[in-house]
């Protein structure tokens, strides 16, 4: 569908949730959705996923890894509205029950290559000690109705929430026919045919 | 032999350089210096000079290689121990031993001089030969040496060089004196620090030498390079945190925006510059203190005269006066005494004349007031001490002499001695008061004669000299008030432009009340200097600001040369009481010498001071230089000129004004006091054009314009992107928006546009229609721009963005979620648990059901079965044949059931947004269903939040039917053949609510009364059924049927309680912010019963609720009507009010404020929402003098609404303003089920009462502890001036639209109906259509009963041939398509039997102003058979 004029632009995100660091949990697990605006459209791909349960390494780093693949194409005739990722993770307390772990979202990076992305997680608190008691021993801690929320401004203000750890995430973004359209976003973009890229470390 | 060697070679060494040129006789005369011995020797070398000369050779030769260059004393050394080695090696030769080594001393003397050796080379070849032989045959036995003799000899050959300093001369050129540059003014470089010892013994080291003196300099040092140390040294800051000095730590202040004037302006720039005032602050005298006593007092006012005195003394105005009379009068003398009398000169004698008199005045005057200073002075001096004596101790060193002036001119020394006489004890001595006096009389009888006139020649002169009474002799009360003084001290802070920079030193008051600082502070300015102020603090026990004193700024030529000190004076008006002796401050006292003169005096003083501009070393005065630069110029005089706050870009557009206010006032250029003016006037020239004329904003917006504005404007793709923005865009919210323009189809906009249009105008033939449309599209726009005006909802609340938050509000519920791990668990006790409540964004399509549970119903109406109706017939005298047929017929239908007279099968159907649920069927009029229906429910948009839902306008409908079975017969044949049996079902009532009232109330569960048409045919009401409270009830209950029904929401969805966040208004008056602060008290009572206290009208201005209520006339047709009957009027106003279209408002919008109309708008407008019908009726019940109030409250089927309620003279009636119908208080049925809010005219109630359900409510709402009323007792006396018209003028509706319009929705009906029908034929009986048009006029001024039975004497014809069901439906026109909405709820067209007759008629009755009540009458027909 190489015409003259494109009427859309494709962006295409592959990459992974790689790792995350949680210093106090462990056993966890992390969701994930893409929250964009009217003009974009999910053309291949999964828009959301669920991934493994995954437990601390026994080395120093005690890096918890999930290695959970994000392949999805979107298509769009606008930049308004770029997509984001939101992660969830969860985990399970001292009583077994699944609670949430952090909350975090981060833009789809806009220029083409391969782009590390490490998201600072929180959730949201509870408004009182007492509360914060009762959460923890009734293992219902506060969340999001909607994790997309954390991708959005509005009606945070009403929240209150802290940090808990880190995610790192992978993108390997391929543009296409954006620069056609007038949209210029990175600076190794060049039309077509572009030099040797970046030099890339070995396929994860 | 060692003796020898050492001699001879430190002489060797010593004179190294004298040796240069030596040839061998020259060595005699070198030798001849040494030692006698030494010197034989040589003559013996002289003797065998050939000898000498060959050994030289020899050893030469030998030690040729090794040593080239030996200059320096080790090589010397090293050829030196040579010698010593082959001297003894040689000492066994027959040449004498000792002097051997002393030839080869000479030789290596000349080999160092390296010129004569060469000369004889050549000869030395067989010579050396020959002895060499002789040498090598020698042998000679080993020789001891004593170790005490080589260390001598080591000593010997080893230089130590002496640590002694040198003399200059040695180490200069002759005859030159050591030339120090320094001390001539040139830069000498640092050298490096050598020890004195090491540097002279290196000087004596280097002086051996032969080129010593090469390192000497002129000044006779050693020349050396500077110093290679660096002396500034570079410390790198250990930051590692933890060793950090707290001290050092930096610390976070946020940046302080300056103040644009002092930052821009009065910053003196340039880092080179450095300003600096120096401040001097001497000290602070007190001219008043409150602890000064009398006598001080006194002092002061002595000091103060004597002043006075001095300083006329130096103006020695007098003085001047009295020279000029002298002169005067000499002149008049000498005139006088030419004795030709001309004109010219008797008129300068007229004119010295009046001179001299006029000078005399002046002079008399002068004089006179010298004397009484003078006198004064001595008077205070005498109460001073009378004072001292009465007290018996001197407390002020003050002493006054008088002294007289001799005046060396013979012609007033008479007078000099006239005065001499009386004055003589006086002078050099306290003058005595008499004599003084004495002196002044005779002053006084002196003063008129000229001649006698003199200056006055008494001198006073104040000294501090008189002896301070010793502590010890004081009376307590003085020596108290001398510790008090002591005790006091002082400090001055100093603040520079506002901000405190320094301090003085605390010091104490001097007995004098003399403060001492003498403190120098210098001031380095970064700032412009605007105020210099100085706080006196007096600090006792507490420190306590005295006075605050600004200084002039110095001027640019006052520089630190000029050591005048200056004063300022202060005072303080602070209160101190006197305790010891003193007179306090602020405080009335007397004065004790003269005991009429109260004194009150404030604490004051002066301070003495000196600011000016410093000067650095050179002397150079460190001020700005008045032109150094035109910045500085440019922002002091914008100090000293513009006294406008902000200077800078405001000052900078007024330039133009500047320029001309220049040229207007003509400022004189080389005046210095607008130097500053013109510097930046010729600055500003100077710039020019630099500076643009106007100021933008956004410098930068231009830059960021892609393209212009036009095509912006044109892009089709920015429109559509704006109107997505603006939320106008609904149909095409949920697309991608098109990349390019030609994507876009011209259609959306036509679209937009056409709504717009839709909005403006409609055409249409019928007026009503258009009417009706666009009052709703008005009323919509309206309320759309006053909310967008007014309101600003905070969107969200904790719950709904996190969930499972329960919130805690007592420790209780802890211990329950506690408990409940521990409590029994009890399997058959059911415990009741509160639904949960679910947020918005957790919800996906078809989590949401409407369960709807249908109980029971009571008194339905029944069939008029064959039996009655053969009864009812007979008394019609109707055939037995017919009678018979009937029977069949209905023994067909109803089977064995018509003997037991339970012939209605009800069932009930639910529908909602056209899905259609049923029940099963019962039987009987009093049928018991205990059914749930599941009603599944999509939100449009799929998005299910509080605000969308309540948007959904549908409304539930619960519609009872009656199944009947009508068994037809496919031939005449009997029951044997084939029966086909069809299910008709036929409408009885229904009841219908509004989703968004199940939404407000999450659950509706009651016993309702179902709408029945007035006519059903084929029905009748079962007479047996007794209601319960019949009695209680005048209406008649027989003809109503009642459907118990429970309907709620699954899940809950969590109610949103707005709290719309009212913008503040402009006319936002007193009544109006009491009204809000009432509302929000109410809401915290109870935040779930209703209040309105304000509402806007169309324009968006706020109005008590109270103002819309006034009585106004109803129409005068409707008056007519009933003259007689005032009850049916009424009911025929509330039936008038009911008819006006109701517009749909949302919850959101009903509660935090609404928008109201007048009443008049609203019947114009033929639209309006409950709470405007019920203002307008309760208007129209006030014409009527009754009293009226409107309620607000919840009702059970429709949410929210406003009632009417009246009092009667013993009960209080409830007017539902939707349906016109009128409940009792104690009416159980009456939908209403709270009470929350009632106002009329003059003020506003909330119930505050326990229950607000209508039959607990008292509704005397005089009592406060029932009502809180919005405005106190007093207050509701005063009416308000309502907002309403004095009179609603009404128009007659058009009859041609009327018929217009009724023709249209027959017709739209008739094709509706067989729109429905798709496979069945439908018939239209004529005749039956004919009679129902017949019966429908009189339907609506009819009751009841009398419609009923004139119905049923119509249909007797038909009714013969046919099987009748039917019904009228009445309602309010709104649109025609809520009419085919309410036809098709009935169901009359899913009638499944093929002989099926319908009837339609269509009858609008009129109203004025284009209200219409709408009566349809269906009928279906069955043929008997």
């Amino acid at each position: 569908m190489t015409t003259a004029s494109p009427s859309v632009f494709l962006l295409m995100v592959n990459g992974q949730v790689e790792s995350a660091q949680f210093p106090e949990y462990d056993d966890l697990y992390c969701k994930y959705c893409f929250v964009y605006g009217q003009d974009w459209a999910p053309t291949a791909g999964l828009e959301e996923g669920i991934s493994q349960m995954t437990s601390k390494s026994q080395d120093v780093r005690q890096a918890l890894v999930w290695n959970f693949p994000i392949d999805v194409t979107f298509k769009s005739t606008n930049p308004y509205g770029w997509p984001q990722i939101v992660l969830s993770v969860y985990g399970p307390d001292v009583f077994g029950n699944d609670v949430v772990r952090g909350y975090g979202a981060v833009h789809v990076p806009f220029s083409p290559g391969r782009h590390k992305r490490t998201i600072p997680m929180f959730v949201p608190e509870s408004t009182s000690k007492l509360q914060k008691f009762t959460s923890w021993f009734m293992g219902r801690r506060p969340e999001y109705t909607d994790p997309k929320v954390v991708a959005q401004g509005e009606g945070r203000e009403v929240t209150r929430v802290c940090s808990q750890g880190f995610v790192t995430l992978l993108f390997n973004i391929v543009t296409k026919d954006m620069r056609k359209l007038g949209y210029d976003t990175g600076p190794t973009d060049t039309q077509g045919v572009s030099g040797p890229s970046l030099p890339q470390g070995f396929p994860q | 032999l060692s003796e020898e060697m050492d001699h001879v070679t430190a002489e060797e060494i010593r004179d190294k350089h004298l040796q240069k040129d030596l040839d061998a006789e020259e060595n005699q005369n070198v030798v001849k210096t040494l030692r006698g011995k030494v010197r034989e020797k040589q003559k013996n070398s002289k003797i065998n000079k050939d000898e000498k000369s060959s050994t030289e050779q020899l050893i030469d030769s030998k030690i040729y290689q090794r040593t080239k260059s030996p200059q320096t004393e080790v090589s010397l050394d090293e050829s030196l121990s040579f010698f010593i080695l082959s001297g003894e090696e040689r000492s066994a030769l027959d040449k004498s031993s000792e002097q051997r080594p002393v030839n080869h001393s000479y030789p290596k003397c000349f080999s160092l001089g390296g010129d004569l050796q060469n000369v004889d080379e050549s000869e030395d070849g067989e010579f050396m030969k020959e002895f060499i032989l002789t040498d090598l045959v020698k042998v000679k036995a080993a020789e001891y040496e004593d170790d005490q003799e080589q260390i001598k000899k080591q000593k010997a050959n080893i230089f130590v060089p002496s640590s002694s300093p040198v003399v200059n001369q040695r180490k200069l050129p002759k005859d030159m004196m050591p030339r120090i540059l320094e001390d001539e003014g040139f830069y000498i470089q640092r050298k490096p620090e050598i020890r004195k010892k090491t540097c002279n013994k290196m000087e004596n080291r280097l002086l051996k030498l032969e080129e010593g003196k090469r390192w000497f300099g002129e000044s006779g040092e050693i020349l050396s390079l500077p110093t290679p140390i660096k002396q500034s040294w570079n410390f790198r800051l250990n930051i590692r945190k933890e060793s950090l000095n707290p001290l050092l730590k930096t610390i976070y202040r946020k940046a302080v925006k300056c103040d644009l004037g002092s930052s821009f302006m009065n910053k003196i720039e340039g880092p080179r510059e450095i300003y600096q005032l120096d401040l001097n602050i001497v000290g602070l005298q007190f001219s008043h203190h409150h602890l000064f006593n009398q006598e001080q007092v006194l002092c002061a006012r002595l000091l103060h005269l004597y002043e006075c005195f001095q300083d006329r003394q130096q103006q020695n105005v007098s003085q001047l006066l009295y020279e000029k009379l002298k002169a005067l009068t000499d002149a008049t003398k000498l005139s006088n005494e030419n004795s030709e009398i001309n004109q010219l000169t008797r008129k300068s004698l007229q004119d010295y004349n009046w001179q001299i008199s006029n000078t005399k005045q002046l002079y008399d005057l002068e004089r006179g007031k010298d004397l009484s200073l003078l006198r004064s002075i001595l008077r205070t001096w005498k109460q001073i001490k009378s004072l001292r004596q009465h007290q018996g101790f001197t407390s002020t060193p003050i002493k006054l002499q008088v002294q007289r002036i001799k005046i060396n001119k013979c012609d007033e020394q008479e007078q000099i001695s006239e005065m001499s006489e009386t004055e003589k004890k006086t002078e050099g001595k306290e003058l005595k008061n008499g004599k003084k006096q004495e002196s002044l009389s005779y002053l006084a009888s002196d003063e008129t004669e000229i001649e006698r006139m003199k200056p006055i020649t008494l001198r006073p002169q104040l000294s501090f000299t008189a002896e301070l009474t010793s502590l010890s002799k004081c009376s307590l009360h003085e020596q108290k008030r001398r510790a008090k003084i002591q005790k006091l001290k002082y400090f001055i802070k100093i603040f520079y432009n506002n901000k405190q920079v320094s301090c003085t030193s605390i010091s104490t008051l001097q007995l004098d009340f003399k403060v001492t600082f003498q403190q120098i502070f210098n001031i380095q300015l970064i700032y412009w200097p605007e105020v210099i102020c100085l706080e006196v603090y007096e600090k006792s026990k507490r420190t306590s600001l005295l006075a605050k004193l600004y200084l002039p700024l110095p001027n640019y030529t006052e520089v630190k040369g000029k050591n005048i000190l200056e004063y300022v004076e202060f005072s303080s008006h602070k209160l101190v009481m006197p305790a010891d002796g003193e007179v306090g401050s602020n405080v009335p006292f007397l004065l004790e010498g003269n005991g009429t003169e109260e004194l009150c005096l404030l604490t004051s003083g002066k301070l003495s001071y000196s600011l000016s501009w410093s000067l650095d070393k050179n002397g150079i005065p460190l001020k700005p230089l008045k032109s150094q630069s035109l910045r500085s110029a440019y922002c002091s005089m914008l100090r000293n000129v513009d006294a406008r706050g902000v200077p800078g870009i405001p000052w900078l557009i007024n330039e133009q004004k500047l320029f001309e206010w220049a040229n207007e006032v003509r400022i004189d250029p080389n005046n210095p006091e607008y130097s500053d003016l013109m510097e930046f006037v010729m600055y500003m020239s100077l710039k020019g054009q630099d500076i643009p004329k106007y100021f933008r904003l956004e410098q930068l917006q231009n830059e960021f314009n892609f393209v212009s504005e036009e095509e912006m404007e044109k892009s089709k793709r920015f429109q559509l992107l704006q109107l997505r923005n603006a939320g106008q865009l609904d149909n095409f919210l949920l697309q991608q928006m098109p990349l390019h323009d030609t994507e876009i189809p011209d259609l959306v906009f036509q679209e937009y546009e056409s709504q717009k249009e839709k909005e403006v105008s409609i055409s249409d033939v019928n007026s009503i229609i258009a009417q009706r449309i666009n009052s709703a599209n008005f009323l919509k726009k309206v309320r759309r721009l006053i909310m967008k005006r007014t309101v600003k909802i905070t969107k969200y609340n904790l719950s709904d963005i996190v969930t499972d938050y329960e919130k805690i509000i007592s420790t209780s519920q802890l211990t329950d979620a506690v408990f409940k791990f521990v409590e029994p668990r009890r399997k058959l006790k059911p415990q009741r648990k509160e639904r949960k409540q679910v947020t918005a964004q957790t919800i996906s399509d078809g989590d949401i059901k409407i369960l709807v549970r249908i109980v029971r119903a009571y008194n339905i109406p029944m069939r008029k079965t064959a039996i009655n109706r053969a009864l009812d017939m007979s008394t019609h005298l109707k055939s037995s044949i017919s009678f018979l047929k009937h029977k069949e017929t209905i023994k067909s239908v109803a089977s064995e059931e018509i003997l037991r007279e339970d012939t209605v099968y009800p069932f009930v159907e639910v529908s909602f947004q056209h899905t259609v649920y049923q029940t099963s069927t019962a039987s009987g009029s009093h049928p018991c269903w205990n059914e749930e229906i599941k009603v599944d429910f999509l939100s449009p948009g799929h998005d299910y939040s509080f605000s969308s839902l309540s948007k959904i306008k549908d409304n539930i409908y619960i519609n009872i039917f009656d199944e009947m079975m009508i068994e037809k017969h496919e031939d005449h044949c009997l029951k044997s053949c084939s029966v086909h049996s069809y299910i008709r079902k036929n409408w009885l009532g229904s009841i219908v609510f509004p989703f968004s009232a199940l939404l407000q109330q999450s659950e509706i569960s009651g016993t309702f009364q179902v709408t029945i048409p007035p006519v059903l045919l084929g029905y009748t009401w079962n007479n047996t059924y007794v209601f319960p409270r019949e009695d209680s009830n005048e209406q008649n209950l027989k003809e109503c049927t009642f459907l118990n029904i429970f309907a709620t929401i699954e899940p809950q969805i969590s109610y949103v309680t707005y709290n719309p966040t009212l913008d503040k208004f402009l006319d936002q008056t007193e009544v109006l912010q009491r009204a809000q602060i009432f509302k929000k008290n109410c809401k915290a009572i109870f935040p779930n019963r209703r209040i309105v206290t304000t509402v806007f009208n169309d324009e968006g201005i706020q109005f008590l609720v109270t103002r819309y209520i006034k009585a106004l006339n109803p129409p005068q047709q409707l008056l007519d009507i009933f003259l007689h009957d005032s009850n049916a009027t009424l009911d025929l106003i509330a039936r008038f009010v009911s008819l006006i279209p109701f517009m749909p408002d949302t919850p959101e919008e009903n509660d935090g404020s609404d928008i109201w109309m007048t009443s008049e708008h609203c019947i114009s407008l033929a639209i309006g929402n409950k709470e405007e019908h019920a203002v307008l009726l309760c208007n129209f019940f006030l014409y009527f003098g009754k009293k009226a109030l409107v309620l607000l409250g919840t009702s059970g089927l429709e949410g929210h609404v406003a009632y009417v309620l009246t009092q009667e003279t013993n009960e209080y009636l409830l007017w539902n303003p939707s349906t016109g119908q009128c409940y009792k208080q104690f009416d159980p049925f009456c939908p209403l089920k709270s009470v929350d809010c009632l106002f009329d005219d003059r003020n506003v109630w909330f119930n505050i009462q326990q229950s607000n359900i209508p039959m607990a409510v008292l509704f005397d709402y005089s009592k406060e502890s029932f009502w809180k009323p919005l405005l106190p007792k007093n207050v509701q006396g005063t009416k308000v001036q309502s907002i309403q018209p004095e009179e609603i003028i009404y128009s007659e509706t058009d009859k041609s639209m009327v018929e217009d319009l009724r023709n249209r929705i027959e017709r739209t009906l008739k094709n509706k109906v067989m729109e429905w029908r798709p496979k069945c034929p439908t018939r239209w009986n004529r005749q039956c259509t004919l009679i129902l048009r017949h019966i429908l006029p009189k339907l609506e001024l009819g009751r009841g009963s009398f419609v009923s039975s004139e119905g049923d004497n119509e249909f007797d014809r038909i009714l013969q041939f046919y099987w009748v069901t039917g019904f009228p439906i009445r309602m309010p026109y709104t649109d025609v398509q809520s009419v085919i909405d309410a036809v098709y709820q009935t169901g009359i067209h899913s009638a499944e039997f093929p002989q099926t007759e319908f009837a339609i008629a269509v009858y609008i009755h009129p109203y004025p102003n284009n209200i219409l009540s709408v009566w349809v009458y269906l009928a279906s027909l069955v043929h008997h058979q």
